[in-house]
């Protein structure tokens, strides 16, 4: 059985004729990292729109096929069943942040279902931990920086155990350096929990070096899907940002041998080059 | 050139901008860069005239933007900013792009040419008479290009234009900017993106807290080190420069790979 | 406008008033409204106008709750002109202001002294609505956001030549237009967004959410409300 299975998907939004999904297949095994990108328009969002069930209940239109959340189908779920087998974390932490208080608005999912008070308490505080904000407990979320907002949102989501993760372009809004903090943090948090991840970037070198697998989406369809650097090796295309690095080996060598950038650098070791001016 | 001579700019009690003092050339690619808050946007905005420095003086070719009518100066520096859905408001596409040609006094027939030429320019003719608030994200970011575009600025201001963009995009942005150089313009970008800015070899400018803390081409910032005071992420041309111990840094992708298949071993 | 939001806005500070239970100082505050309104004498205005700062004072609370004389302070001289005007002592036409002046005073002292959680909070025990609280707290919390949007979508239609310091009045309201439709569209898609984070969130879910936070009533908030009502009531019949 597998975290995530998506069946033959095919969806149209009502009112419109162009299929926003067409004909999706995708199974995402347990504790594996899945990175989603394309270019805008491609389905991305539609498709996670369908893994959260938001479509068709919110969205309406005409859906076939099926999507399978450890081996449940999602539109058989009831909210509560939704809520803690899936965690989606937007783009934009203003959106999605609704409470005064940091721990109150970690805790804010758990409350919605009722949990026990101690309990709650006890997982709000391990989430927080989890992501090294414990000491912003106490303050006001309005004080705290964009980056610490972000982690207070993904706390808020972590803390309802999902066996389904799903990140947003989580730090499309942050700076390199803000969001490069934030993307270490949330990996961290990630592999320790062996989670189920999709990750949605257009900045694939943020996420590249700990995801399983790559599907690159387009005009409603799965085109690409794979290991990272099989992928980026075989693309072709200019509607994915690829990184600097890869885009030098596959002219330098013709192929991705390494698809750390760290491991790169260290592969050139010993190559000093001419006098290039 | 516009020139800024001992800029303040301040929010109430709070300094966005401290005693700036810079020059933007035509015809170059310049560039703000610092982390989120350090005062680019608000660089940007007093360079278009839309706000006036507190203190210090502005000048747009040798025009006091304190002096001027605001439209004065935008007539020559053109501005986009980084989310199309805070301005979008007309009925049509073709509306939208003529709203601002109208403003600064073209009559309806040349607006309406100059517009029609724009929304061609960017491949959205074919949407003239629909709602702009039915194009999808690329078409409205298109779309801003084709407005500002319309009425001919000499300087273009581009505000954090690579967020949230994916590749077709940027290359489309690096289009256009290329065609504005050629034609003489100034084009002027506040970001944080390295990645992208690297290859253009701006003149750069580095924000940090309002005041401008270091200024030079960029591929001499990150030769030096104190970029990362400024929470500067090195791009990864300049780190593969470094480790092959070029003298130049290699600006483009081509030319590290060249580099690198003239002395690989693999 | 910033002396308002620090007047009537919420910020968490470390004093005694704020560890008291929300019913008191609800209750506090909508005493100190009553008798805003009905002391009208110089005296009993004055002795109560010196109360509140004492109390404001010692919560740490002064320059926050001063900021509600910026606003209050027009409307006063209005109304003393208006009661010298009408023929009335100057005494009388001091009282009738600064009446208005703890009005604004005592409102002020109430909202900054209750946090967005204590509210729904209360809301959830005295209304059984959750929904209710939840409306006013979100709508509360965006108030900041939706101000930035206004004055960002204000500088984009700066820079397509929007003038907005025009004096003609058709013109303004033409130009007004410009920005009530992307505020509109903005407003839309963030709400939209909201209301998805929420079902996903479980908003809903359960009849009984539970709520973490416990406000127990103590001694303290005891010895508060008898000392609030003495000496109102000492005012009331004896300044």
């Amino acid at each position: 059985m597998y975290a995530l299975e998506v069946k033959n998907l095919s969806f149209t939004y009502k009112g419109e004729t162009v299929k926003a999904l067409d004909n999706v297949s995708l199974s995402l095994p347990y504790g594996k990292i899945l990175l989603l990108t394309g270019p805008s328009g491609c389905g991305k969002t539609t498709l996670l729109r369908a893994i959260t069930g938001l479509v068709p209940k919110i969205y309406e239109g005409s859906y076939s096929g099926e999507v399978l959340i450890d081996g449940k189908n999602v539109l058989k779920m009831s909210q509560k069943d939704l809520a803690l087998s899936v965690g989606y974390v937007f783009q934009n932490p203003e959106n999605q942040l609704v409470s005064y208080v940091v721990e109150r608005e970690v805790a804010f999912g758990l409350e919605n279902l009722g949990f026990e008070k101690e309990q709650i308490i006890n997982k709000t505080e391990s989430a927080l931990k989890e992501l090294g904000i414990y000491e912003l407990k106490d303050r006001p979320l309005r004080t705290l920086s964009d980056g610490q907002k972000q982690l207070v949102a993904i706390a808020g989501i972590l803390v309802m155990d999902p066996k389904i993760l799903i990140l947003d372009e989580p730090t499309s809004t942050l700076d390199p350096a803000t969001a490069k903090m934030v993307s270490s943090k949330v990996k961290d948090a990630i592999r320790k929990r062996g989670a189920s991840t999709i990750v949605v970037e257009h900045r694939i070198e943020l996420f590249s070096e700990i995801a399983d697998y790559i599907a690159v989406m387009k005009d409603g369809r799965i085109v690409e899907f794979g290991k990272v650097n099989e992928v980026l090796e075989n693309y072709s295309g200019s509607e994915l940002r690829v990184p600097a690095f890869i885009e030098v080996q596959k002219k330098a060598y013709g192929r991705v041998i390494y698809s750390r950038f760290d491991d790169f650098l260290r592969g050139l070791n010993g190559q000093k080059g001419g006098n290039f001016t | 050139m516009i020139k800024l001579k001992d800029v303040y700019y301040t929010y109430g009690t709070r300094y966005a901008v401290e005693g700036v003092s810079l020059e933007i050339k035509e015809g170059e690619v310049t560039a703000f860069v610092g982390p989120n808050g350090a005062g680019k946007t608000t660089l940007a905005k007093l360079i278009s005239g839309i706000i006036k420095p507190t203190r210090g003086s502005v000048y747009v070719d040798g025009i006091d933007t304190k002096k001027s009518s605001h439209l004065e100066i935008i007539r020559k520096v053109g501005i986009i900013f980084q989310n199309p859905d805070y301005q979008l408001f007309e009925r049509t596409v073709l509306e939208e792009v003529m709203f601002a040609l109208k403003n600064m006094g073209y009559d309806r027939r040349e607006a309406q040419d100059r517009a029609m030429k724009a929304l061609d320019r960017f491949g959205l003719s074919k949407y003239a008479d629909r709602p702009p608030l039915s194009l999808s994200g690329g078409e409205k970011k298109r779309l801003t290009f084709a407005i500002v575009y319309a009425w001919d600025p000499k300087y273009i201001v581009f505000d954090e234009p690579t967020v949230g963009q994916d590749g077709l995009n940027l290359k489309n942005l690096r289009n256009v900017m290329d065609e504005m150089l050629k034609e003489g313009k100034g084009v002027i970008i506040t970001s944080h993106d390295m990645e992208f800015l690297w290859p253009l070899n701006p003149s750069t400018f580095v924000i940090k807290e309002g005041k401008v803390v270091w200024m030079g081409k960029m591929k001499e910032l990150f030769k030096e080190a104190n970029y990362s005071d400024a929470n500067l992420i090195e791009p990864q041309l300049s780190v593969i420069s470094k480790k092959l111990s070029l003298k130049e840094p290699a600006l483009s992708v081509e030319d590290a790979a060249e580099v690198i298949k003239g002395v690989s071993n693999i | 406008m910033s002396a308002i939001s620090r007047a009537f806005v919420y910020e968490q500070k470390d004093s005694w008033l704020y560890r008291l239970n929300p019913y008191t100082k609800i209750a506090a505050g909508l005493i100190l409204i009553v008798a805003s309104l009905a002391f009208f004498s110089f005296e009993k205005a004055l002795s109560l106008f010196v109360l509140m700062l004492t109390l404001s004072a010692s919560a740490k609370k002064l320059r926050s709750n001063a900021g509600s004389f910026v606003p209050s302070a027009p409307f006063a001289t209005i109304i003393f002109i208006a009661e010298f005007l009408l023929g009335r002592s100057l005494l009388t036409g001091f009282a009738y202001a600064l009446r208005f002046v703890n009005l604004v005073f005592s409102s002020s002292i109430m909202f900054t002294s209750v946090s967005p959680d204590e509210i729904d909070y209360m809301a959830r025990k005295v209304l059984r609505s959750r929904d209710f609280s939840f409306l006013i707290s979100t709508t509360y919390k965006f108030i900041p956001v939706l101000a930035s949007d206004i004055s960002q979508i204000i500088e984009v239609q700066k820079a397509r030549g929007v003038d907005f310091d025009t004096k003609n009045i058709f013109k303004l309201l033409k130009n007004y237009y410009t920005i009530l439709v992307p505020l509109f569209v903005v407003s839309i898609v963030r709400s939209q967004q909201l209301a998805e984070a929420l079902e996903l969130r479980g908003y809903g879910a359960s009849e009984k959410p539970t709520f973490i936070y416990e406000y127990p009533l103590r001694t303290s908030d005891l010895i508060f409300m008898i000392l609030i009502l003495s000496l109102i009531v000492y005012i009331g019949m004896f300044a």
